[in-house]
Parts: structure tokens; C-alpha cells; sequence
């Protein structure tokens, strides 16, 4: 069939996922696998000693034991700040520090090895608290210092904004460390091969990773090759080295195929999460509800290593006012190291934490005004054309006021006081609204384009080479799909590939939105060139003018004749089969040289409506109704956008309900399901998706980017619908049953 | 100490295998290790996530958690064991008709979970699915389109049954 | 590693278990999460799962008798089981856990948190234990603590004995982190007899606030043949907190547990809505 953009299209990795069939990164192994893991520091903060691998190396099946020692380039990674160790030379940050890599033939030797592998540590002071580690006399994290980087912005005069509001309303708001749990862990074999190291991981970044590799072992880029399968899951986790480097070095030294799979508890101590942050906010406003001013001081703990925390930070300070007209502002954000875990990119990356307490701040302005929480928020909502609250101007695509309309048009605003009313004893419900908007790509100043190639075959089929890795969007369809409607050909002609750095080209991570908007952008480009090349030889065949040829299905027609397409492939010079285009991300014109990344210029928004119930025996909280409206430009498989939301909402949901890393000292006190607890299918209403489309002239077919925008929300939209259910505001999270109860008689709440 | 090796002997999709073991392995690596059967997923080794559910004779168990050797004389049916002929079971067709598949890392728990399910109902609610899947945890989906497919199967499975 | 033995004998099972470093295992659902945490490190599992007369429902006169190794599912499925059980076991886990976990396992873990326990103290449930010989006894006195029974090497826990009660209803809550594969982080059973609007008889139990399932015979006291009202249910939470002793621990506080526990009382007037 043929796809049809706007119109379903079944995922083409579906049938290997649903068989079974499909080998993920986990799942990769041959005879001879190594299996690999690592021994890591037991302390937050603490200087290395001695390393002691006699007695580990003794045991039966262990290959060997790698330290620092064994590394020959910079022994250093990290996407922007290269301060993280492959393995530890003086120096542990954090809990689950990697001091050594073990190799062994079977699980049970690896546990043994690595339990006998001594380490003598100097244990130093540590800080866990970001706040405190600002302060002069923390102890010092990293030599630079514990503030990874001190982002400021203002427009207009905030002191004046405030002078002319008529109610000045101030908050303050916390959110914890959160864990993607992708269903796969971080994992990945590698092997050498053709004279390379070849590494096939769940990566969000294989072309980053090879340049990674290369500099921390020093190898030559040329020797490397990574891989990116279907992976299970990523939302952020894997947009950077986690395994890739172990199993590198290790397929390199050792000369055999190798393994590695972190265990879940492993994997929420070791890896990345999103940041956790405290939020001061002061926002004012005129008796009519227009807001006057914000200001705002943001502290993102960082953990350990820098990761992305400054320009998590950055797009934070971005956002930080909402999708609202702001006329005076002063943001002040910092990235902060602590020894806890740490922290990177996460879905939304900065933006859900600022939402939160942005919109915390809207309801509380209504609640003061006596104002009507919608009206609120259409009254202040951006229009195209308008300067943001960091002051450049929208000049793509600006639907939220859409979806705040279309949100009372929603089956579930329509019934939402009848779904009130049916509230059951000791239950109370009710309802909560929540805007937010998200910039796509990775903004200013970073370097942000892809590159598509396709191809014809011998066969005649198509080729399209998926440039981006695909950890479960479905972008890979999204390409398929684009490829098909653009060639005019049935998707059962086209193959695809995934990121591969031998044959796709580098087109940057998986992340940002950005994967089906700009490599969809490349790939059109692509295709234009290829249809052309094949037009011109088709009508030199068939001497006709070229634009009296049609490209349909599996031939070129017109009213000479026909020529089958593996004709066309014979006829085209080798060159000539194979096109590939290069695009760069639209960016702000208004360079406001704010770095990292700000800001940028293609937004995505929505409007978020919940319904919850609480129980006011106990505390807990139900989410029974929810819908979403987002403006995410056109889109173009409808099965695929409405996943992404209810996915980006349920992992929303979570994050206000349930889930947050509790940690002691450095160590993440809940480190495996039964104790991070994350949503499962009854603690997820059905969720009503609404696409309000309004179509984003830079993007393929006018799409923007969905992956992010939904999971912003959530949490405030829950928040709003607590306080009015109960009268109680929550200002951290998740929501705790103990404050809800804490502020309920019981005596008072029963009639 | 001494392990005495034992062998076990079992049907794995509709095939009599015979294995030799120590005794301490769980389920999940006799079937991914052994058998090398990696449709089977582990997430998180502790029976919370569901990906590492199949069939021990017609019961959703959690591989992770089961010790091997418990399926001595039993019929296991795992993932690989649902296309028959080159033709998808109704579970299978339907959640990539629902699009019930994003990463797909839950995809096999989920669906094997649902076999247990619709194999045994006649009339199934999405309550009931929700309530069936407590125990299959998905980070991508939401749930809602899995829960779709659920439905859509259990519809196909019906007309399968009365045209029988 | 380990080795594992499945005879399908009792007596070959307890002939095997007097050995050292030799334990139970029946479904498994709980100990192989602690072998994987390192907890736990046995020389010999003793798979009991395959003794016929372990498992089964079988309902007498006045009992209802479940065998040890009878699964939760199986528990669920029949019709015989005691309606307040039977909830308790339905929050057990998910069906995954629920096909291999066993009652007799839930028991002998003894956990404050255990969701067969409360509904088994408020039936007065026996427990057989067999070792050289068999010998019964109250459920209370079998589990002395957390994580602690009175079973001895060599004998394990092989039969629950429930006395069939005419007339109760019930009444069961759990608290967890979340409404499915939660462990409990406060619970509450109820099973009472009304005439008319009058309680004429209570039984009251908590899990997950101290260090077994605690039954409050006081509020009990408190509240048989009276009419349930609000004023009634305050001085009753007020007894239950000042009884309960729950800790803190990485799932909730202290506080919270005590709190829910005095608050889930109020339920009670379900009864005479």
C-alpha cells in the first residue's frame, strides 16, 4: 500500500518486535561472548588509593581486569564537558563510579571477580544538597568548581514590572531526580570486525559515540563503527556514552566478541536522569490578569559530571515564564554539581521542571485574582508574531491559544463536572488545566542539521537510510512513510536501515524533537534529487521531456512508454543511484547570545486537562480522565502521534504521582521496580488526544515534533486538579499522600 | 559443593526438548541462554516488569523468577511460539494493527500475559485487560493502544471461535 | 548456586530439609528476589511444589483447608474461599506473581506487609506444621516477628485450616505506592456482623504498622453492639493509633502509616450508608 501522509501507516519494525524475531542490543550474542561489567565506587566522594584485582583475576572464567592504565587516549567523555572518566584515575564523584571493567565467560565469575576486587578509598566530605553546594566552603566537587555554569537572562525591567503589578505572588517548587526506566537497560556487544571495532548499542548518538570513543581510547575514528539497532526505549538516557566505551575497549583488547547488560539496579544508581530542581518564582500581575512579571531562580542539580546540565538548565530558563506574554523578566538559572546521581538528558530536558512551576505560578495568580484557570491562561497566551518572555519573537507556527480552545471543545471538558459529581465517599474529585510549549532541535549555537541518503537497488526497490536512531517513536516508519508518498511508490518497495556509522550519515541524536522533522526535511531533499536523476534517464530513454514523465510505483511512465525501475538502476551511472541531501535546523534570527542552545525558534504547545480523585482517607490520588491537545505542526501518522502522547502523559503522570529517586547520602534508596514505582495500565485513565494542526511551514509535509511536548504537563495539570478537589497545593514532587492527609480532618471531611 | 546435574524434559512451542542443568538457573536463562529463545526479555530480574512472561501450561509466570527446573514434564510456549504456518497469531496482527507497538521491549510480556487472558474469556471489558496487565509495565505506549489490541484480538479470537 | 531436589514425597521432603543450610522453596516469588540481592544463600532448595497433598482446596463442615503450596491463583479461582481472603489475595502482585506465589509462602516470609495475613488472623486461622509429627496452631502464634516463624530446621508449614464464618461481610483495604504490584504499605481487614444498624459483632486487623499483623481487640470492644456513627469512629482511630507501630522505611513514614491506619476506620460507615 501506499502511505499517505496524515493517514495511519503500521509501524515496519512491527512484525520483528511482535515475533520476537528482533535482536536487541541486549539480546546480541555469538559463541565465545565475554561478558563484561564493572566494579564502581561505593562512595559519593572519595580519592582512589589502591586497586586490588589479585585475588579477581584468580577466579575461574574471569579474562581479564581493566583499569585506567589500560586506556591510551584521554580517558575522558561527555557530550559537552568532557569531565567523565571511562574508568576512575584518582578521583569517584558518586555512588557507581566505574573504578574497573571485568571481563568473564559466565555471570557468575563477573559477580565473584568484581566482588573481590579491593579498593582502598580516602573518603572525602560530599555535598547533596545543590544549595549548599554553591556556598563557598562546599566541598569541591570538580576543580572548577561546583557551579558547571550560571545562565542569566532578562527583558524589559522586572523591578518596574513588579512596581505596576496590582498582586505579586511568590512560590517555591521541588522536583526529585527522575528515572526514564526504559524497559531495556543500557546494553550493547561488540566485536571486531573487517579490521574495526564494531559496537552495536541502544544509543540515541552513534555518530557522537564513534568520535567519543575514539578520543577517550585513542583510536582512530576510522577504526570504529557503531551501531544503532531498534532499541528498547531511551527518552534521553542513551543520548550519550553509557556502555559504549567498555565495550569498545574491551572488543579492541581482548580481540573476542563482548556483552554487557546492566542490571535494573545498576542501571538507576549508574546512569543518567532527569534533574532534579529547586524553583524560587515571583510573578506579578495586573487586577485584570495580565501578567506584569516574572523572575525567577532556578537551581538544577547536576550530580556528579556536568552531562547536560547547562543546557538542561539553559532550555529551563527558556521556558521559564510559560508559552505567555510576558513584558518584564529575569531569570537566573544555575547547574549545580552535588554527589548524587546524575543528572542528562530526559524528555522534555529542563522544560518539565519549569513547567511545573510556572504553572503552579498561573493558578495560584488565578486563585488570588479570583480568576477562572483557563481564562488565565488565554488571556496571557502567546500569539504568532509576539516576543517570549526572554524577548525574541515567535515567528513559526504558535498554536497554544488554539489549544486552549479546542480543550473546551474535548469529550472531556464537556463532561468533567458530571464526572465530579459522581465522586464516591471519602473520594473528592476534581479538575486541573496546564499549558506548556517546548522548542524543538538543539537551538542556537550547536550545531544541528542531518543528512539522508537514499537509494535505488538493483532490484528496483528503494532504499532509505535511517540516519536517526530509532528508540521506539517510530521515526523509522516516519521515514518509510515520507519516502513512500514522496516516490509515489508502495512502502512494501522500500527498505530501510537504521544508524549505522559505515552507512547512514551523521545526522545528529535522537532527541530534541527533532528526529522526524529534520531528517524528514533531509530525506524530502534526498528524494527530490534521486526522482530527478531518474526522470532524466527515463525521458533520455524514452525521448521524451522529462516533466511529461510520472514515477509510479515500481516504473516511470509516460505517454512514450514505460521503464521498470531495475531498468532505470542499469541505466543510471553508480554515483548516481544513491542521492543525499544536507539540512540545518532553522534558528532564531533574534541571536540573543544567551548560549547554550537558546533560543530556539520552532515550539511545539499544548494544553492538558485532568481529572483526578482523591482519596481523602488515605491520600492517594487517582488520575481518572485526561486529555491532551497539542499543536505539533501536521501529523503525519496518527497512530504514531497519538503514542507518543499517551506515553509522554503517562510518564507524566508518574512523575507526579509516583515516581522520584530517593536518595540517602549519594545512594538511590529505591533502585529497582518494586520501589521506583512507575505507572502501569490502571494507574493510566484513557487519555483523549487532540492534534490541533497548525501546519509549520519549515517542516516536512508541516510537521514539528511531538516527543517531548506532552510529558510537560502532566504534572501541573494533576497538581491544578488536587487543589480543586481538596484545597490542597502541592509544591514538590510527586505528590505525597502524608502532606494530602496532613491537611484533611478527617473529622472535618465527613459530614 | 557438589551440584548434581539434573535433566529436565519439557515441550518449548509444541517441540520435546531435553535439558541438562545444575539447578539454580531461573526459567528466563534456560529459555534465552540455553535455548536462545531472546524473544523472552528481562527488565528487571525481580518478576515486577512482566517482560520476561510465557506460558508454563497455559499460566502467565515470570520467567525471572522460576526456577528452572520447575517446567520438568511441563509445555512452555513462548513468543517465537505464536506465528505458526508464517501466519501471525490474532495477538500479534492486532497490536501492530493498533499500533500497540513503540520500542516493543514490553511487546512479548504483553502479549503472552494477554494469551492467558483471552484464551480463558468469553467476554472481556478494558477494565479487565488493565486490571490482566497489572503486571507488564510499559514505558512507552500509556497503556491505551495496548489495551486497544487487547480488544481487537479478543474480537478476532471470537469470530475465529464461532466460525469454528 | 544451589542445588535443588523436587521430591514428591513429605516425608522424603522433611527427611532432606533436616539437612544444613537446606530451605523451602515453593513458588519462589519471594526468595529467588533475595538470592539475587545476595540475602540469601541456601546449599539446597527443597522444591515442594510437587507433593500432591500440599496442595488443594478442600472445604469440611466447618473449615476450610488450603494446602501450602496452593497458589494464589488457584485460591482466587475457587468458589470455597473466604470471601475476605479471597480480596486480600487479588492485590497480591499481578497474575504473573499470582500463578507461582503460594499462601504457604506468603506465611512462612512473614512479613508485616504479608496480604494473606490480615484476612487469616481475622478468620482465626490455624496453621499445620509438619516436621517429625504435625502439630497446629494459631496463626499469631506461628508468626513471631518480621521474617520470623516458629518453624524449626526440618518441618515446614503444610496446611491453613480457616473456620468457616456464616453472616460476615467484609470489609478489606490496601494502601501501596500504587493500585497494582504494590507492596502494602498500610492494611486494613474488617469482618463484621450487623442487626440491623447495630454491629453485633467485629473483628478488626492491620497490616504493614508493626512488626506482625496486629489485632486491635480494643477497638473491637469499643465498637461491638454499638451503631456506627462519626463520633463513635474518632475515639476509635484514636485507639488504633495509640496501638499500631509502624516504621519508616523507604516506601512511606512512621507517621503516614499511623495516620492511615486511625483513618481507614472511617469506612465503617459504608455500612450504614
Amino acid at each position: 500500500m501506499k502511505a499517505i501522509i496524515g493517514k495511519p501507516l503500521n509501524r515496519v519494525d512491527g512484525e520483528i518486535k511482535v515475533t520476537g524475531r528482533h535482536l536487541y542490543p541486549s539480546d546480541m550474542w555469538e559463541d565465545g561472548t565475554l561478558l563484561l561489567g564493572l566494579k564502581r565506587s561505593v562512595h559519593p566522594h572519595a580519592i582512589i588509593k589502591r586497586v586490588d584485582t589479585q585475588e579477581a583475576s584468580k577466579v575461574d572464567g574471569v579474562v581479564r581486569i581493566f583499569t585506567y592504565k589500560d586506556i591510551s587516549g584521554t580517558n575522558r567523555y561527555g557530550v559537552v564537558h568532557k569531565d567523565q572518566q571511562v574508568l576512575a584515575e584518582e578521583k569517584v564523584r558518586y555512588i557507581g563510579d566505574a573504578i574497573c571493567l571485568v571481563a568473564a565467560t559466565n555471570r557468575e565469575a563477573l559477580k565473584e571477580a568484581i566482588d573481590k576486587i579491593k579498593v582502598e578509598y580516602e573518603v572525602l566530605p560530599a555535598v547533596f544538597d545543590p544549595v549548599e553546594a554553591m556556598k563557598e566552603n562546599a566541598p569541591k566537587i570538580h576543580k572548577s568548581g561546583n557551579i558547571l555554569q550560571h545562565t542569566t537572562v532578562s527583558y524589559g525591567d522586572v523591578e518596574k514590572g513588579f512596581k505596576e503589578s496590582d498582586i505579586i505572588i511568590e512560590g517555591s517548587y521541588s522536583v526529585p531526580f527522575i528515572d526514564h526506566t526504559p524497559m531495556e537497560t543500557e546494553a550493547g556487544f561488540a566485536k571486531m570486525q573487517d579490521g574495526k571495532i564494531t559496537v552495536w548499542a541502544g544509543t540515541q548518538t552513534p555518530f557522537r559515540d564513534r568520535k567519543e570513543i575514539s578520543k577517550a581510547l585513542g583510536i582512530p575514528e576510522e577504526k570504529i563503527r557503531v551501531i544503532a539497532p531498534f532499541f528498547g526505549g531511551g527518552f534521553g538516557r542513551k543520548d550519550g556514552i553509557t556502555v559504549q566505551i567498555y565495550l569498545a575497549l574491551a572488543a579492541y583488547i581482548l580481540k573476542r566478541p563482548v556483552k554487557i547488560y546492566y542490571s535494573r539496579e545498576e542501571s538507576i544508581q549508574t546512569s543518567y536522569h532527569r534533574h532534579a530542581a529547586v524553583m524560587y518564582y515571583k510573578t506579578g500581575a495586573k487586577r485584570d490578569g495580565m501578567l506584569t512579571a516574572v523572575q525567577a531562580r532556578l537551581i538544577f542539580d547536576t550530580g556528579a559530571y556536568a552531562s547536560f546540565g547547562g543546557e538542561v538548565m539553559s532550555l529551563g530558563v527558556e521556558h521559564f515564564a510559560g508559552p505567555y506574554r510576558v513584558p518584564n523578566s529575569r531569570v537566573d538559572g544555575y547547574a549545580v554539581y552535588t554527589n548524587n546521581i546524575i543528572g542528562g538528558a530526559m524528555r522534555g530536558f529542563g522544560v518539565p521542571q519549569v513547567t511545573f512551576a510556572f504553572e503552579s505560578q498561573m493558578d495560584k495568580i488565578a486563585k488570588a485574582l479570583n480568576m477562572d484557570r483557563w481564562e488565565i491562561r488565554y488571556k496571557n497566551a502567546l500569539e504568532h508574531g509576539d516576543k517570549t518572555a526572554i524577548g525574541h519573537t515567535l515567528i513559526y507556527s504558535t498554536g497554544v491559544k488554539r489549544t486552549l480552545k479546542k480543550v473546551r471543545e474535548s469529550n472531556l471538558w464537556k463532561g468533567k463536572d458530571k464526572l465530579i459529581a459522581e465522586s464516591t465517599p471519602f473520594k473528592r474529585r476534581g479538575w486541573g488545566i496546564a499549558c506548556s510549549y517546548q522548542g524543538g532541535g538543539l537551538g542556537v549555537g550547536i550545531p544541528d542539521f542531518a543528512e539522508a541518503k537514499v537509494e535505488l537497488l538493483p532490484s528496483g526497490r528503494y532504499r532509505v537510510y535511517g540516519g536517526i536512531s530509532d528508540m521506539g517513536q517510530g521515526n523509522t516508519t516516519g521515514y518509510v512513510q515520507i519516502a513512500s508518498a514522496a516516490l509515489n511508490a508502495p512502502v512494501e518497495m522500500i527498505e530501510y536501515t537504521t544508524p549505522d556509522t559505515d552507512r547512514t550519515l551523521d545526522s545528529g541524536p535522537s532527541a530534541a524533537s527533532r528526529t522526524t522533522y529534520i531528517y524528514g526535511k533531509a530525506l524530502l531533499g534526498a528524494i527530490e534529487l534521486l526522482k530527478d536523476e531518474i526522470l532524466q534517464v527515463a525521458a533520455e530513454k524514452l525521448s521524451c521531456p522529462k516533466n511529461s514523465c510520472k514515477l509510479i510505483d515500481d516504473r516511470v511512465e509516460s505517454d512514450k512508454g514505460t521503464i521498470h525501475l531495475s531498468e532505470i538502476y542499469k541505466l543510471l551511472p553508480e554515483k548516481k543511484r544513491v542521492s543525499t541531501f544536507y539540512v540545518d535546523m532553522p534558528i532564531s534570527k533574534d541571536r540573543r547570545d544567551i548560549g547554550s542552545g537558546l533560543p530556539h525558534i520552532v515550539y511545539a504547545y499544548a494544553t492538558h486537562l485532568a481529572v483526578v480523585e482523591v482519596d481523602i482517607l488515605t491520600g492517594k490520588v487517582r488520575v481518572i480522565g485526561y486529555c491532551s491537545v497539542s499543536d505539533v505542526g501536521k501529523v503525519i501518522n496518527p497512530p504514531v502521534f497519538e503514542g507518543q502522547v499517551e506515553g509522554a502523559v503517562a510518564q507524566g503522570i508518574g512523575a507526579a504521582l509516583t515516581e522520584g529517586i530517593k536518595l540517602k547520602d549519594g545512594l538511590a534508596l529505591n533502585n529497582n521496580f518494586t520501589t521506583y514505582i512507575v505507572p502501569t495500565a490502571v494507574d493510566v485513565p484513557q487519555i483523549e488526544v487532540i492534534a490541533v494542526e497548525s501546519a509549520e511551514p519549515t517542516g516536512p509535509f508541516g510537521l514539528k515534533g511531538t516527543g517531548e511536548i506532552n510529558v510537560d504537563a502532566p504534572p501541573a495539570a494533576v497538581v491544578s486538579a488536587i487543589e480543586n478537589a481538596v484545597g490542597v497545593r502541592v509544591s514538590s514532587l510527586p505528590v505525597s499522600p502524608e502532606e494530602i492527609i496532613k491537611s484533611i480532618e478527617v473529622e472535618d471531611a465527613i459530614p | 559443593m557438589v551440584i548434581k546435574l539434573k535433566v529436565i524434559s519439557f515441550t518449548i512451542n509444541g517441540e520435546k526438548r531435553q535439558v541438562t542443568m545444575r539447578g539454580d538457573e531461573r526459567l528466563i536463562d534456560l529459555i534465552r541462554d540455553e535455548l536462545k529463545l531472546t524473544g523472552t526479555k528481562e527488565g528487571c530480574g525481580q518478576g515486577e516488569c512482566g517482560a520476561c512472561t510465557v506460558l508454563v501450561d497455559g499460566k502467565a509466570v515470570p520467567s525471572c523468577l522460576m526456577l528452572a527446573v520447575k517446567v520438568d514434564g511441563k509445555e512452555i510456549l513462548t513468543i517465537e511460539g505464536l506465528k505458526r504456518n508464517g501466519i501471525l497469531h490474532p495477538l500479534q496482527k492486532a497490536f501492530i494493527e493498533a499500533g500497540a507497538v513503540q520500542c516493543g521491549f514490553c511487546t512479548p510480556g504483553m502479549i503472552m500475559s494477554l494469551m492467558e487472558l483471552l484464551s480463558n474469556q468469553d467476554e472481556v471489558t478494558p477494565e479487565e485487560i488493565r486490571a490482566h496487565l497489572s503486571g507488564n509495565i510499559c514505558r512507552c505506549t500509556g497503556y491505551s493502544k495496548i489495551i486497544d489490541a487487547a480488544m481487537l484480538a479478543h474480537k478476532m479470537l471470537k469470530e475465529m471461535r464461532n466460525h469454528v | 548456586m544451589f542445588n535443588v531436589v523436587a521430591p514428591e514425597n513429605l516425608q522424603i521432603a522433611i527427611d532432606i530439609l533436616s539437612g544444613e543450610n537446606t530451605k523451602v522453596i515453593a513458588g519462589g516469588t519471594d526468595l529467588m528476589v533475595r538470592v539475587r540481592q545476595g540475602m540469601f544463600k541456601p546449599d539446597v532448595l527443597v522444591d515442594i511444589t510437587r507433593i500432591r497433598s500440599l496442595r488443594g482446596i478442600k472445604k469440611t463442615d466447618d473449615h476450610i483447608e488450603i494446602g501450602a503450596t496452593t497458589t494464589h491463583s488457584d485460591i482466587l479461582k475457587n468458589p470455597d474461599t473466604p470471601p475476605l481472603l479471597k480480596e486480600a489475595v487479588s492485590k497480591i502482585g499481578s497474575p504473573q506473581i499470582r500463578n507461582l506465589g503460594t499462601i504457604g509462602g506468603n506465611i512462612v516470609n512473614a512479613s508485616p506487609a504479608g496480604d494473606t495475613l490480615v484476612p487469616l488472623y481475622l478468620y482465626e486461622a490455624t496453621v499445620e506444621i509438619t516436621g517429625k509429627g504435625t502439630k497446629e496452631l494459631p496463626i499469631e502464634e506461628f508468626i513471631k516477628g518480621p521474617g520470623k516463624t516458629v518453624l524449626k530446621q526440618g518441618e515446614i508449614l503444610s496446611n491453613i485450616r480457616i473456620p468457616i464464618l456464616k453472616g460476615y461481610k467484609h470489609i478489606f483495604h490496601k494502601v501501596g505506592e500504587r493500585d497494582a504490584m504494590a507492596i502494602s504499605v498500610a492494611s486494613m481487614g474488617i469482618l463484621y456482623k450487623t442487626d440491623g444498624d447495630i454491629l453485633q459483632d467485629i473483628r478488626v486487623a492491620f497490616g504493614s504498622v508493626y512488626p506482625t499483623v496486629i489485632r486491635i481487640k480494643e477497638v473491637e470492644e469499643l465498637l461491638r453492639n454499638q451503631r456506627i456513627s462519626k463520633d463513635i469512629l474518632i475515639e476509635a482511630s484514636k485507639i488504633i493509633e495509640k496501638n499500631v507501630k509502624p516504621i519508616s522505611d523507604v516506601r512511606a513514614t512512621a507517621m503516614y502509616r499511623k495516620k492511615v491506619a486511625g483513618r481507614l476506620i472511617f469506612r465503617l460507615l459504608e455500612i450504614s450508608r
